[in-house]
């Protein structure tokens, strides 16, 4: 696997596209970032597949929120009181 | 190394303590819900970690140092409880080692990427429900479930998992990759299966 620093040209699909993820979760160096999306803004290929990826992350943010049942609210709060209570 | 300028400040009374913890703490009880829920895969268990993630976190609240990344520090008392305690009594069998995954099913995935029909497949995932989202995540191997459940519903960095999952950074992103490229399979599998024509627009 190649480091995007060890290019210093222009960023071509095959770079954006294997450091698709380190792009969208944005790990890689302040100029990596800009090559990479001086290359995508331009490609049509990079860009969907940078869209797509966001597009499962959205959904999955969305599926997975969850609110606690107030019964396990409440059992926290006892057991907290409690060890407040067995520590003084 | 001073560690203990930034610890919680000595003169801080345990009244004072417990009153940050709940005005810090407890707002994170429904997102470790949603947590434990994803790794434990069933409510009963989800619960019992939670409440025992709360214990743990209330005993060793005075080691928080304060204005650091409390909610990574709660994470992270989160996996370690599921790994030392929830997996051994997991109601689901495992599946085999993460790490050993057939290698077809990322092909599979990868031979997708040049189809050129991703807008009918993001439509068609866009139109699944949450409990079909939620059910492919359950099936993904327990390591790169809660990678990409940190990753992309919460938001962690690289860094930030591999200490929450204590493990190297670069552990991390290869969980991230096969995981979220079975994710999307499965994903879009399902979205076939069920009708919905992905990459069959004429």
């Amino acid at each position: 696997m190649t480091s995007p620093s060890e290019n210093n040209g222009a960023c071509h699909c095959e770079e954006a596209l294997e450091h698709l993820y380190e792009y969208i979760d944005r790990e890689m160096s302040h100029g990596d970032l800009e090559r990479l999306k001086a290359h995508i803004a331009e490609c049509e290929t990079c860009l969907d597949a940078v869209s797509r990826e966001q597009e499962v992350r959205v959904i999955l943010r969305k599926s997975c929120v969850e609110v606690a049942p107030d019964e396990l609210r409440m059992r926290v709060r006892t057991q907290l009181t409690l060890l407040r209570q067995s520590r003084s | 190394m001073s560690d203990d300028n930034e610890r919680a400040p000595e003169t801080e009374t345990a009244a004072e303590r417990d009153r940050r913890f709940e005005s810090e703490a407890m707002p994170y009880l429904d997102q470790l819900y949603g947590a434990a829920l994803r790794m434990t895969r069933n409510p009963a268990d989800a619960e019992d970690l939670v409440q025992e993630t709360f214990a743990k976190a209330y005993a060793a609240f005075a080691q928080y140092k304060p204005g650091t990344n409390l909610k990574a520090w709660l994470y992270r008392i989160l996996t370690n409880t599921f790994i030392n305690t929830y997996r051994k009594k997991q109601r689901t069998p495992q599946q085999s080692d993460a790490d050993q995954i057939e290698d077809w099913q990322i092909h599979r995935a990868a031979s997708h990427t040049s189809t050129g029909l991703r807008s009918a497949e993001t439509e068609a995932l866009d139109s699944l429900g949450s409990s079909e989202v939620k059910d492919a995540l359950a099936a993904l191997p327990e390591d790169f479930r809660l990678a990409v459940y940190l990753a992309d519903v919460e938001g962690f960095a690289y860094k930030e998992i591999a200490e929450i999952m204590d493990t190297p950074i670069g552990t991390v992103m290869s969980r991230l990759h096969r995981g979220r490229a079975q994710l999307r399979q499965m994903l879009t599998d399902h979205a076939r299966s069920l009708g919905m024509k992905v990459g069959e627009k004429s």
